[in-house]
């Protein structure tokens, strides 16, 4: 982040220096755009934070250490298409799920479905992008995590 | 301001005044949900200014035939390198990867290239993948990559072929990010 922040002041000041008025503009295009899309972020935390308050990382736990490997790749990837996590919760709780022995498939599945589809940040993309790409855009994406997850397994034991 | 933002800024007010309450009177759950959106408050709009500078930055200089250049229906597989290694580069996942893929597609990207730079910024971040690696090992992460990345190529493709058309019709319907360019 502290990357970001620098990269973000150097290359303001090479633009200042180029054209202070052309600076003017970019920093008030970037403050538009991010107002626009402010109240549907904000809202999105919001049921984020109702969902993981209703179905705890320690309910995943639980539901995941029971049955075979094979249903636990598709729930980890329900789990994942419907949950949106911050990293911070994700990888430790990646990490903790590892420790107990849940397979390297289940982990892929729920990790890639939890980066590549979002449906509880689908209003967001509409807004973006319009309906029918966000459906095909997750579904596409749904189809690859599976894919990869059985690739995983494959390779890395945990699917039988 | 547009009714639906008044309607969503009102439902966040709402909940900051449920959890105001929730403080005075020690209602557990309640307090509990604040800290938790703040957390998650602080974690996605911590980046987000600095992302959208950027991307107010790129929108005044960078000229639309460069993008269309590179990343255009002529930039053939350069434009997927492009996209692939800007999304090595990204961060803050979705919340950040859809307001710079639809800045790169209003500049004039195509369609597959938005795909590609859209999956990998979420699949391929190397800062979150770096994390990702010390928990779940590094061959986890590496087997991802190396699987995941032509498979969001060769898909990109496939949807731009198939239902391009239809789908550049609806987004330019969702508007431009910014009315003026």
């Amino acid at each position: 982040m502290t990357a970001l922040y620098i990269t973000c002041a150097v290359l303001y000041l090479v633009s200042l220096i180029a054209s202070p008025k052309k600076t003017w503009m970019a920093i008030k295009s970037g403050t538009k755009m991010l107002m626009k899309i402010l109240p549907q972020f904000l809202v999105i935390i919001l049921v984020m934070t109702f969902v993981l308050y209703v179905f705890p990382p320690e309910n995943i736990v639980t539901l995941l250490s029971k049955s075979s490997n094979w249903i636990n790749v598709f729930v980890a990837s329900l789990i994942g298409s419907i949950v949106v996590m911050p990293g911070f919760i994700v990888f430790p709780l990646a990490g903790i799920l590892k420790e107990i022995g849940v397979g390297y498939a289940v982990l892929a599945s729920f990790t890639t479905t939890l980066m590549l589809v979002g449906i509880l940040t689908f209003p967001l993309e509409k807004q973006y992008y319009g309906t029918k790409f966000t459906i095909i855009r997750n579904l596409v994406g749904y189809v690859i995590a599976i894919v990869i997850s059985i690739i995983i397994g494959l390779l890395l034991g945990g699917l039988v | 301001m547009k009714k639906k933002d008044i309607l969503l800024y009102s439902v966040t007010a709402l909940f900051l005044v449920f959890a105001l309450v929730s403080y005075l009177i020690e209602f557990d759950p309640g307090k509990q949900l604040l800290g938790n959106f703040w957390e998650y408050v602080k974690f996605v709009l911590s980046v987000m200014p600095a992302v959208f500078l950027l991307i107010g930055l790129f929108n005044i200089w960078v000229k639309k035939e460069t993008v269309i250049k590179h990343m255009g229906h002529k930039s053939g597989i350069k434009g997927y390198l492009l996209a692939i290694l800007l999304a090595f580069a990204s961060i803050g996942g979705l919340f950040a990867a859809l307001p710079i893929s639809k800045q790169l597609h209003d500049k004039g990207s195509k369609l597959s290239v938005v795909l590609v730079y859209l999956g990998a910024s979420c699949v391929c971040r190397i800062p979150m993948a770096l994390w990702e690696a010390s928990m779940l090992g590094i061959e986890f992460t590496v087997i991802r990559f190396v699987v995941s990345l032509p498979l969001i190529v060769l898909s990109s493709i496939f949807i731009e072929k198939v239902f391009g058309k239809k789908l550049e019709l609806e987004i330019s319907k969702a508007g431009k990010q910014q009315s003026k360019s």
